[in-house]
């Protein structure tokens, strides 16, 4: 029943890449409620847009489209050419980076805005330093992350 | 593919009546307007919260169109 699942979604994907006009492979892993698909391909920029934001589209609006189709809720992270985990790894630098600004110069800074996935990252990057303070200010989806710290407060 | 082909395939599999998505495209000279109707109860399903939806289908078919070097505005009729 969960290969029929993982069939499924597959055959979705390949014919949403069809649809967009991408020739695309498409890999997936699955654990538990939670489904994982690679895509790689010729063009991936047009899959990926400015910081990720067509990516997120493509992932909100996939999600909508297979759990109408089944019956169990599942969750689906696509991933393109390994954007993410790129994209994770050069935020949470640039955190640690600013963070140490913070430090060196005593001043607050403030980054972003950020959607809430990217703001995680930095917020757990962040975390692992005792002497940082970060909080994310704004209302709705895209947030800034004001980073303070913490010895030079007193 | 075309712009009418991709936004036939999502509604569809967004909505409770795919029988009753109706998609027609109006070719500009340098914009295509793609014309979306669904059933009155199907409405809320392609918009979505705060119109997040239609939000999501609107930059994949940017996304798409662009691929294409055309320029596509999707209009959802009510």
């Amino acid at each position: 029943m969960e290969n029929e699942t993982i069939e499924l979604v597959k055959k979705m994907m390949m014919e949403l890449m069809k649809k967009i006009g991408i020739n695309a492979s498409v890999e997936i892993s699955q654990k538990e409620n939670d489904f994982y698909i690679a895509i790689t391909g010729d063009k991936k920029g047009i899959l990926i847009g400015k910081h990720g934001k067509t990516l997120d589209s493509l992932q909100f609006l996939f999600n909508r489209m297979v759990n109408k189709k089944i019956k169990e809720v599942i969750r689906i992270n696509i991933d393109v050419n390994g954007y993410k985990a790129k994209r994770a790894d050069s935020l949470k630098q640039m955190a640690l980076r600013i963070g140490d600004r913070v430090k060196r110069e005593g001043k607050q800074l403030t980054i972003g805005p950020f959607n809430p996935h990217d703001r995680r990252i930095i917020h757990l990057a962040l975390k692992e330093d005792p002497e940082l303070e970060a909080e994310s200010l704004g209302e709705g989806e895209m947030k800034r992350i004001r980073i303070t710290s913490k010895s030079k407060t007193h | 593919m075309t712009a009418k082909e991709l936004i036939e395939f999502i509604a569809k599999a967004l909505v409770d009546h795919p029988e009753q998505v109706k998609v027609s495209e109006v070719e500009g000279e340098k914009t295509s307007v793609i014309e979306l109707s669904v059933a009155k109860d199907d409405l809320g399903k392609i918009i979505g919260k705060q119109g997040r939806t239609a939000r999501a289908i609107r930059v994949i078919l940017g996304a798409a169109s662009a691929n294409l070097g055309k320029r596509s505005v999707l209009e959802i009729i009510e």
